[in-house]
Protein backbone atom coordinates (compact mmCIF):
# COMPACT_ATOMS: atom_id res chain seq x y z
CA UNK A 1 0.00 0.00 0.00
CA UNK A 2 1.64 3.53 -1.17
CA UNK A 3 1.52 6.49 1.44
CA UNK A 4 -0.64 8.85 0.11
CA UNK A 5 1.12 12.14 -0.96
CA UNK A 6 0.90 14.25 1.75
CA UNK A 7 0.60 17.88 1.07
CA UNK A 8 3.10 19.97 2.72
CA UNK A 9 0.23 21.76 4.92
CA UNK A 10 -0.92 18.51 5.53
CA UNK A 11 2.37 17.03 6.86
CA UNK A 12 2.49 20.34 9.14
CA UNK A 13 -0.67 19.99 10.33
CA UNK A 14 -0.48 16.33 11.14
CA UNK A 15 3.08 17.48 13.19
CA UNK A 16 0.85 19.83 15.44
CA UNK A 17 0.68 18.04 18.75
CA UNK A 18 -1.74 20.55 20.38
CA UNK A 19 -4.57 21.55 17.48
CA UNK A 20 -5.15 24.52 19.55
CA UNK A 21 -7.61 25.25 16.37
CA UNK A 22 -9.85 22.51 17.49
CA UNK A 23 -10.37 24.12 21.29
CA UNK A 24 -10.70 27.21 20.57
CA UNK A 25 -12.28 27.46 17.04
CA UNK A 26 -15.98 27.41 17.14
CA UNK A 27 -16.53 25.00 13.56
CA UNK A 28 -19.40 26.52 11.14
CA UNK A 29 -19.59 23.54 8.81
CA UNK A 30 -21.58 23.53 5.46
CA UNK A 31 -24.37 21.85 4.69
CA UNK A 32 -22.14 19.48 2.61
CA UNK A 33 -19.89 18.84 5.21
CA UNK A 34 -22.79 17.44 7.24
CA UNK A 35 -23.67 15.15 4.65
CA UNK A 36 -20.30 13.99 4.15
CA UNK A 37 -19.57 13.03 7.79
CA UNK A 38 -23.17 12.01 8.30
CA UNK A 39 -23.37 9.39 5.23
CA UNK A 40 -19.39 8.30 5.68
CA UNK A 41 -19.96 7.67 9.77
CA UNK A 42 -23.90 6.31 9.23
CA UNK A 43 -24.77 8.37 12.18
CA UNK A 44 -27.78 11.71 12.48
CA UNK A 45 -26.05 14.84 12.05
CA UNK A 46 -27.40 15.36 16.06
CA UNK A 47 -24.82 13.63 17.05
CA UNK A 48 -22.01 16.00 15.91
CA UNK A 49 -24.24 19.32 15.74
CA UNK A 50 -25.24 21.78 17.75
CA UNK A 51 -27.04 24.95 16.55
CA UNK A 52 -27.29 28.52 17.94
CA UNK A 53 -29.03 31.65 17.41
CA UNK A 54 -27.30 34.45 14.65
CA UNK A 55 -27.86 37.11 16.19
CA UNK A 56 -28.90 39.00 12.89
CA UNK A 57 -29.93 37.16 9.46
CA UNK A 58 -27.60 35.37 7.52
CA UNK A 59 -27.42 33.57 3.70
CA UNK A 60 -26.39 30.32 6.21
CA UNK A 61 -29.30 31.10 8.82
CA UNK A 62 -32.00 28.72 8.93
CA UNK A 63 -35.34 29.07 10.68
CA UNK A 64 -37.62 26.93 12.34
CA UNK A 65 -40.80 28.89 12.64
CA UNK A 66 -41.68 31.58 10.41
CA UNK A 67 -40.37 34.65 11.82
CA UNK A 68 -38.24 33.12 14.30
CA UNK A 69 -35.11 33.43 15.10
CA UNK A 70 -32.35 32.80 12.45
CA UNK A 71 -30.07 29.72 13.71
CA UNK A 72 -26.83 28.48 12.98
CA UNK A 73 -24.92 25.05 12.85
CA UNK A 74 -21.51 24.23 13.96
CA UNK A 75 -19.70 20.78 15.26
CA UNK A 76 -20.45 20.25 19.34
CA UNK A 77 -17.65 20.35 21.48
CA UNK A 78 -16.84 17.53 23.75
CA UNK A 79 -17.80 18.11 27.79
CA UNK A 80 -15.11 18.83 29.56
CA UNK A 81 -14.06 19.23 33.20
CA UNK A 82 -11.02 21.27 32.01
CA UNK A 83 -11.61 25.23 33.22
CA UNK A 84 -8.23 26.83 31.84
CA UNK A 85 -8.84 25.34 28.35
CA UNK A 86 -11.98 25.86 25.83
CA UNK A 87 -13.38 22.32 25.05
CA UNK A 88 -12.37 20.40 21.92
CA UNK A 89 -14.08 19.36 18.89
CA UNK A 90 -15.99 16.50 19.43
CA UNK A 91 -14.35 14.39 16.75
CA UNK A 92 -10.85 15.65 18.43
CA UNK A 93 -8.48 12.81 19.67
CA UNK A 94 -5.86 12.97 22.31
CA UNK A 95 -3.16 10.42 23.50
CA UNK A 96 -1.78 9.32 26.61
CA UNK A 97 1.53 11.92 25.67
CA UNK A 98 -0.80 14.87 24.37
CA UNK A 99 -0.55 14.53 20.71
CA UNK A 100 -3.99 15.23 19.13
CA UNK A 101 -5.59 13.83 16.06
CA UNK A 102 -8.97 14.65 14.01
CA UNK A 103 -11.36 11.43 14.28
CA UNK A 104 -12.66 12.56 10.95
CA UNK A 105 -8.75 12.73 9.07
CA UNK A 106 -10.06 13.78 5.44
CA UNK A 107 -13.69 13.58 6.01
CA UNK A 108 -13.21 17.06 8.74
CA UNK A 109 -15.23 19.59 7.28
CA UNK A 110 -13.72 22.36 4.30
CA UNK A 111 -13.46 24.92 6.67
CA UNK A 112 -10.59 22.79 9.05
CA UNK A 113 -8.98 21.85 5.69
CA UNK A 114 -8.18 25.35 4.74
CA UNK A 115 -7.48 26.66 8.25
CA UNK A 116 -5.76 28.90 8.20
CA UNK A 117 -6.34 30.17 4.93
CA UNK A 118 -8.71 32.64 3.17
CA UNK A 119 -9.03 34.36 -0.39
CA UNK A 120 -9.88 37.88 -0.76
CA UNK A 121 -10.31 39.23 -4.14
CA UNK A 122 -8.88 35.91 -5.46
CA UNK A 123 -5.67 36.66 -3.36
CA UNK A 124 -5.04 33.47 -1.36
CA UNK A 125 -3.97 35.36 2.48
CA UNK A 126 -2.95 33.59 6.10
CA UNK A 127 -5.41 34.90 8.43
CA UNK A 128 -2.97 36.42 10.44
CA UNK A 129 -4.23 36.18 13.75
CA UNK A 130 -5.22 32.39 13.57
CA UNK A 131 -5.07 31.30 17.12
CA UNK A 132 -2.88 28.49 15.94
CA UNK A 133 0.26 28.05 19.43
CA UNK A 134 2.17 25.14 17.03
CA UNK A 135 3.58 27.74 14.68
CA UNK A 136 3.02 31.09 13.00
CA UNK A 137 1.48 29.80 9.56
CA UNK A 138 2.79 31.56 6.09
CA UNK A 139 1.82 31.08 2.82
CA UNK A 140 5.47 29.38 2.92
CA UNK A 141 3.69 26.34 4.37
CA UNK A 142 1.42 25.91 1.46
CA UNK A 143 0.87 24.87 -2.02
CA UNK A 144 -0.79 28.03 -3.49
CA UNK A 145 -2.63 26.66 -6.37
CA UNK A 146 -3.83 23.88 -3.94
CA UNK A 147 -5.27 25.83 -1.05
CA UNK A 148 -6.51 28.01 -4.08
CA UNK A 149 -8.19 25.55 -5.13
CA UNK A 150 -9.05 24.48 -1.60
CA UNK A 151 -10.51 27.67 -0.42
CA UNK A 152 -12.47 28.25 -3.95
CA UNK A 153 -13.88 24.78 -2.94
CA UNK A 154 -14.79 26.16 -0.22
CA UNK A 155 -16.32 28.81 -0.96
CA UNK A 156 -18.75 27.00 -3.11
CA UNK A 157 -19.51 24.37 -1.25
CA UNK A 158 -20.58 27.73 1.47
CA UNK A 159 -22.76 29.50 -2.12
CA UNK A 160 -24.51 26.12 -2.11
CA UNK A 161 -25.63 25.74 1.35
CA UNK A 162 -26.77 29.29 1.53
CA UNK A 163 -28.87 28.31 -1.92
CA UNK A 164 -30.05 24.83 0.21
CA UNK A 165 -30.65 27.26 3.31
CA UNK A 166 -32.68 29.52 1.43
CA UNK A 167 -35.01 26.55 -0.09
CA UNK A 168 -36.00 25.65 3.07
CA UNK A 169 -36.76 29.25 4.36
CA UNK A 170 -39.08 30.00 1.68
CA UNK A 171 -41.37 26.29 2.38
CA UNK A 172 -41.90 28.02 5.93
CA UNK A 173 -43.29 30.93 4.03
CA UNK A 174 -46.03 28.34 2.49
CA UNK A 175 -46.07 25.65 5.15
CA UNK A 176 -45.66 27.47 8.83
CA UNK A 177 -45.85 24.88 11.41
CA UNK A 178 -43.01 25.07 13.38
CA UNK A 179 -40.25 22.57 12.93
CA UNK A 180 -37.42 20.84 15.09
CA UNK A 181 -34.01 20.78 14.45
CA UNK A 182 -34.10 17.16 13.17
CA UNK A 183 -36.40 18.28 10.65
CA UNK A 184 -34.02 20.67 9.52
CA UNK A 185 -31.05 17.61 9.73
CA UNK A 186 -33.68 15.80 7.64
CA UNK A 187 -33.74 18.07 4.83
CA UNK A 188 -30.16 19.02 4.32
CA UNK A 189 -29.09 15.51 4.16
CA UNK A 190 -32.40 14.80 1.53
CA UNK A 191 -31.31 17.91 -0.11
CA UNK A 192 -27.75 16.56 -0.64
CA UNK A 193 -28.29 13.32 -1.56
CA UNK A 194 -29.97 15.22 -4.18
CA UNK A 195 -27.73 16.98 -4.85
CA UNK A 196 -24.40 14.68 -4.51
CA UNK A 197 -21.81 13.73 -6.54
CA UNK A 198 -20.36 17.05 -5.91
CA UNK A 199 -16.51 18.43 -5.83
CA UNK A 200 -16.36 16.73 -2.25
CA UNK A 201 -17.26 13.40 -3.01
CA UNK A 202 -19.96 10.92 -2.08
CA UNK A 203 -19.31 8.32 1.33
CA UNK A 204 -17.61 5.59 0.98
CA UNK A 205 -20.28 3.25 2.44
CA UNK A 206 -18.38 2.08 5.33
CA UNK A 207 -19.92 -0.75 7.30
CA UNK B 1 -31.31 7.74 5.93
CA UNK B 2 -32.79 11.01 7.58
CA UNK B 3 -31.59 12.42 10.39
CA UNK B 4 -34.15 10.77 12.73
CA UNK B 5 -33.57 7.25 11.08
CA UNK B 6 -31.91 4.51 12.99
CA UNK B 7 -28.37 3.96 11.27
CA UNK B 8 -28.08 0.97 9.54
CA UNK B 9 -24.97 -0.05 11.05
CA UNK B 10 -25.31 -1.73 14.30
CA UNK B 11 -21.56 -0.01 15.12
CA UNK B 12 -22.98 3.22 15.15
CA UNK B 13 -24.87 3.54 18.15
CA UNK B 14 -22.65 0.77 20.49
CA UNK B 15 -18.84 0.60 20.49
CA UNK B 16 -18.73 -1.82 23.32
CA UNK B 17 -16.09 -3.62 21.90
CA UNK B 18 -14.07 -0.66 22.01
CA UNK B 19 -14.94 -0.42 25.25
CA UNK B 20 -14.29 -4.13 26.56
CA UNK B 21 -11.51 -4.96 24.85
CA UNK B 22 -7.72 -4.94 25.14
CA UNK B 23 -7.40 -4.55 21.65
CA UNK B 24 -3.99 -6.70 20.80
CA UNK B 25 -2.56 -5.01 17.39
CA UNK B 26 0.30 -6.60 14.82
CA UNK B 27 3.05 -5.08 13.22
CA UNK B 28 1.47 -4.37 10.21
CA UNK B 29 -1.12 -2.21 12.64
CA UNK B 30 1.54 -0.56 14.26
CA UNK B 31 3.39 0.67 10.65
CA UNK B 32 -0.29 1.68 8.93
CA UNK B 33 -1.38 4.04 12.05
CA UNK B 34 2.25 5.41 12.69
CA UNK B 35 2.24 6.37 9.22
CA UNK B 36 -0.99 7.50 8.07
CA UNK B 37 -1.39 9.34 12.02
CA UNK B 38 1.80 10.23 11.88
CA UNK B 39 2.04 9.45 15.35
CA UNK B 40 5.17 7.51 16.77
CA UNK B 41 3.92 3.71 18.55
CA UNK B 42 4.89 5.15 21.97
CA UNK B 43 1.61 7.59 21.41
CA UNK B 44 -0.82 4.71 20.75
CA UNK B 45 0.21 1.47 21.99
CA UNK B 46 1.19 -0.08 25.08
CA UNK B 47 3.04 -3.28 25.63
CA UNK B 48 1.49 -5.84 27.51
CA UNK B 49 3.01 -8.76 29.08
CA UNK B 50 1.81 -12.28 28.02
CA UNK B 51 0.13 -14.33 30.78
CA UNK B 52 0.57 -17.56 27.98
CA UNK B 53 3.57 -16.49 25.79
CA UNK B 54 2.29 -16.99 22.44
CA UNK B 55 3.77 -16.75 19.37
CA UNK B 56 3.47 -13.17 18.84
CA UNK B 57 5.36 -12.61 21.53
CA UNK B 58 8.31 -10.00 21.94
CA UNK B 59 11.04 -10.16 23.93
CA UNK B 60 13.02 -7.32 25.43
CA UNK B 61 15.37 -9.69 27.24
CA UNK B 62 16.50 -13.00 26.49
CA UNK B 63 14.66 -15.61 29.18
CA UNK B 64 12.52 -12.50 30.03
CA UNK B 65 8.78 -12.20 29.18
CA UNK B 66 7.01 -12.14 26.19
CA UNK B 67 5.51 -8.60 25.35
CA UNK B 68 2.14 -8.20 22.94
CA UNK B 69 1.00 -5.02 21.80
CA UNK B 70 -2.38 -3.29 21.97
CA UNK B 71 -3.99 0.10 21.72
CA UNK B 72 -3.83 2.52 24.37
CA UNK B 73 -6.59 3.65 26.21
CA UNK B 74 -8.24 6.71 26.92
CA UNK B 75 -7.60 7.00 30.56
CA UNK B 76 -6.49 4.47 32.61
CA UNK B 77 -4.67 1.25 30.78
CA UNK B 78 -7.61 -0.71 31.92
CA UNK B 79 -10.35 -3.45 30.16
CA UNK B 80 -13.20 -1.57 30.41
CA UNK B 81 -11.90 1.56 29.14
CA UNK B 82 -12.68 3.40 25.30
CA UNK B 83 -10.04 2.94 23.26
CA UNK B 84 -7.65 5.85 22.53
CA UNK B 85 -9.02 6.34 18.91
CA UNK B 86 -13.06 6.10 19.78
CA UNK B 87 -14.96 9.03 19.10
CA UNK B 88 -17.71 9.49 21.37
CA UNK B 89 -20.33 11.65 19.62
CA UNK B 90 -23.70 12.75 21.33
CA UNK B 91 -27.04 10.34 22.01
CA UNK B 92 -24.76 7.33 22.97
CA UNK B 93 -22.87 6.98 19.05
CA UNK B 94 -19.23 6.05 18.78
CA UNK B 95 -17.57 6.10 16.03
CA UNK B 96 -13.43 4.58 15.48
CA UNK B 97 -11.48 7.42 15.02
CA UNK B 98 -8.98 5.55 12.66
CA UNK B 99 -11.85 3.41 10.65
CA UNK B 100 -9.85 3.74 7.75
CA UNK B 101 -6.87 2.37 9.37
CA UNK B 102 -8.47 0.49 11.96
CA UNK B 103 -6.16 -2.49 12.95
CA UNK B 104 -6.79 -5.85 11.35
CA UNK B 105 -8.34 -7.97 14.10
CA UNK B 106 -11.19 -4.67 14.21
CA UNK B 107 -12.18 -5.31 10.76
CA UNK B 108 -12.89 -9.14 11.51
CA UNK B 109 -14.97 -8.47 14.61
CA UNK B 110 -17.37 -10.31 15.58
CA UNK B 111 -16.81 -12.46 13.04
CA UNK B 112 -14.54 -15.50 12.86
CA UNK B 113 -14.02 -18.61 10.23
CA UNK B 114 -13.40 -22.59 10.49
CA UNK B 115 -13.18 -24.32 7.51
CA UNK B 116 -13.97 -21.30 5.69
CA UNK B 117 -17.27 -21.19 7.05
CA UNK B 118 -17.97 -17.06 8.41
CA UNK B 119 -19.68 -17.20 12.11
CA UNK B 120 -20.10 -14.44 14.61
CA UNK B 121 -18.31 -15.42 17.59
CA UNK B 122 -20.24 -16.75 20.63
CA UNK B 123 -18.70 -14.78 22.54
CA UNK B 124 -18.87 -11.45 21.23
CA UNK B 125 -20.50 -7.92 22.66
CA UNK B 126 -22.61 -7.18 20.15
CA UNK B 127 -26.58 -6.46 20.95
CA UNK B 128 -28.80 -9.19 20.33
CA UNK B 129 -30.02 -9.37 16.29
CA UNK B 130 -27.05 -7.02 15.26
CA UNK B 131 -25.62 -9.30 12.90
CA UNK B 132 -28.70 -11.67 11.00
CA UNK B 133 -27.62 -14.25 8.29
CA UNK B 134 -27.34 -12.02 5.32
CA UNK B 135 -25.03 -9.45 7.62
CA UNK B 136 -22.47 -12.60 8.76
CA UNK B 137 -22.74 -14.04 5.01
CA UNK B 138 -21.23 -10.80 3.27
CA UNK B 139 -17.98 -10.85 1.32
CA UNK B 140 -16.43 -8.14 3.34
CA UNK B 141 -16.31 -10.33 6.68
CA UNK B 142 -14.15 -12.84 4.77
CA UNK B 143 -12.19 -10.38 3.39
CA UNK B 144 -11.35 -9.40 6.64
CA UNK B 145 -10.45 -12.71 8.19
CA UNK B 146 -8.37 -13.95 5.12
CA UNK B 147 -6.44 -10.33 5.68
CA UNK B 148 -6.15 -10.92 9.69
CA UNK B 149 -4.47 -14.45 9.15
CA UNK B 150 -2.30 -13.20 6.62
CA UNK B 151 -0.77 -10.20 8.66
CA UNK B 152 -0.69 -12.08 11.78
CA UNK B 153 1.32 -14.88 9.65
CA UNK B 154 3.91 -12.49 8.58
CA UNK B 155 3.68 -10.59 12.10
CA UNK B 156 4.93 -13.86 14.01
CA UNK B 157 7.69 -14.47 11.45
CA UNK B 158 8.67 -10.68 12.37
CA UNK B 159 8.62 -10.97 15.71
CA UNK B 160 10.39 -14.30 15.52
CA UNK B 161 13.52 -12.30 13.54
CA UNK B 162 13.69 -9.79 16.61
CA UNK B 163 13.39 -12.38 19.36
CA UNK B 164 16.06 -14.82 18.03
CA UNK B 165 17.81 -11.08 17.64
CA UNK B 166 17.72 -10.66 21.27
CA UNK B 167 18.52 -14.14 22.45
CA UNK B 168 22.06 -13.77 20.52
CA UNK B 169 22.75 -10.73 22.93
CA UNK B 170 21.79 -12.43 26.10
CA UNK B 171 23.46 -9.29 28.37
CA UNK B 172 21.21 -6.77 27.04
CA UNK B 173 17.73 -5.19 27.61
CA UNK B 174 16.48 -3.60 24.66
CA UNK B 175 14.33 -0.41 25.10
CA UNK B 176 10.64 -0.79 23.99
CA UNK B 177 11.64 2.20 21.25
CA UNK B 178 14.06 -0.30 19.55
CA UNK B 179 11.77 -3.06 19.02
CA UNK B 180 9.36 -0.03 17.27
CA UNK B 181 12.53 1.07 15.58
CA UNK B 182 12.38 -2.42 13.92
CA UNK B 183 9.29 -2.69 13.25
CA UNK B 184 8.54 0.26 11.14
CA UNK B 185 11.70 -0.81 9.28
CA UNK B 186 10.66 -4.26 8.78
CA UNK B 187 7.19 -2.94 7.38
CA UNK B 188 8.49 -0.20 5.31
CA UNK B 189 10.09 -2.89 3.32
CA UNK B 190 7.64 -5.45 3.32
CA UNK B 191 5.35 -1.92 1.82
CA UNK B 192 7.85 -2.34 -0.85
CA UNK B 193 7.06 -5.51 -1.57
CA UNK B 194 3.49 -5.02 -1.48
CA UNK B 195 3.64 -2.06 -4.13
CA UNK B 196 5.76 -4.64 -6.56
CA UNK B 197 3.23 -7.18 -6.27
CA UNK B 198 0.46 -4.99 -6.52
CA UNK B 199 -3.32 -4.69 -5.42
CA UNK B 200 -5.00 -6.60 -7.82
CA UNK B 201 -2.30 -9.66 -6.90
CA UNK B 202 -2.16 -9.29 -3.42
CA UNK B 203 -6.26 -9.12 -3.28
CA UNK B 204 -5.63 -12.96 -4.85
CA UNK B 205 -2.86 -13.96 -2.21
CA UNK B 206 -5.27 -12.60 0.35
CA UNK B 207 -8.09 -14.68 -0.29
CA UNK B 208 -6.59 -17.48 -0.80
CA UNK B 209 -4.49 -16.97 2.46
CA UNK B 210 -5.03 -20.77 4.63
CA UNK B 211 -7.19 -19.86 7.86
CA UNK B 212 -8.06 -22.77 10.35
CA UNK B 213 -7.38 -25.71 10.28
CA UNK B 214 -4.10 -25.65 8.74
CA UNK B 215 -1.51 -27.89 7.83
CA UNK B 216 0.99 -28.99 10.37
CA UNK B 217 4.09 -29.57 8.53
CA UNK B 218 6.78 -27.67 6.45
CA UNK B 219 4.72 -25.83 3.80
CA UNK B 220 6.99 -26.66 1.07
CA UNK B 221 6.19 -29.97 2.14
CA UNK B 222 2.81 -29.07 2.45
CA UNK B 223 1.97 -27.05 -0.54
CA UNK B 224 5.03 -27.85 -3.03
CA UNK B 225 6.47 -25.36 -5.80
CA UNK B 226 5.93 -21.86 -4.59
CA UNK B 227 5.88 -20.25 -8.19
CA UNK B 228 2.78 -22.13 -8.67
CA UNK B 229 1.04 -20.97 -5.10
CA UNK B 230 1.05 -17.54 -4.93
CA UNK B 231 0.63 -16.65 -1.30
CA UNK B 232 3.32 -19.10 -0.55
CA UNK B 233 5.72 -17.20 -2.63
CA UNK B 234 4.42 -13.98 -1.06
CA UNK B 235 5.26 -15.75 2.56
CA UNK B 236 8.59 -16.63 1.26
CA UNK B 237 9.45 -13.33 -0.29
CA UNK B 238 8.24 -11.48 2.84
CA UNK B 239 10.38 -14.23 4.76
CA UNK B 240 13.22 -13.71 2.66
CA UNK B 241 13.14 -9.21 3.44
CA UNK B 242 12.75 -10.29 7.20
CA UNK B 243 15.35 -12.77 7.11
CA UNK B 244 17.35 -9.75 5.44
CA UNK B 245 17.31 -7.73 9.33
CA UNK B 246 19.76 -9.22 11.44
CA UNK B 247 21.74 -11.12 8.67
CA UNK B 248 24.08 -12.79 11.18
CA UNK B 249 21.24 -14.98 12.68
CA UNK B 250 20.91 -17.92 10.99
CA UNK B 251 17.52 -17.52 9.04
CA UNK B 252 14.61 -20.35 10.26
CA UNK B 253 15.14 -23.93 8.45
CA UNK B 254 11.50 -24.36 8.09
CA UNK B 255 8.76 -22.42 7.51
CA UNK B 256 5.25 -23.61 8.86
CA UNK B 257 1.88 -21.87 9.67
CA UNK B 258 0.52 -21.31 13.11
CA UNK B 259 -2.22 -23.47 14.60
CA UNK B 260 -3.76 -21.10 16.35
CA UNK B 261 -2.85 -17.01 17.53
Amino acid sequence: MNDPALTRKEATWLACKPKTCCYTAFVVPTGRDIWRIARTLDVPPVTFLVYFQAPAPRRDAFQLAPAGPYFRIALAKQATRRKKSPPPCIFLLRTRSGYHRCGLGADRPQVCHTFPADMVNGILYIQPESGCTCRRWTLADVEIAEETAAVRERQRDSEEYCGVVARWNATLATDPAPRAFTDYCDYVLAAYDALAPAATGAPDGRE
Amino acid sequence: MAASDPPHNPCATCGACCRSYIVPVCGYDVWLISRRERLSPEDFLMACRQQQPGLDGFHLQHAGPGYGLALDKNGPFQIKQPCVFLVRLNDGHERCGIYDHRPVVCQGYPMAMWSGQVFQRSESLCPPGAWPLPAVLRPSWRTAIQRFYMYMDVYIAVVARWNAWVAAHPAVEFPLPSYFNYLLNVYDRLDQLNTEVGDAALETIRAAWPTVPRPEEDLLTAYGRPEEVPWLDYFLRAQAIIAGFYPQIPAAAQVRLAQTF
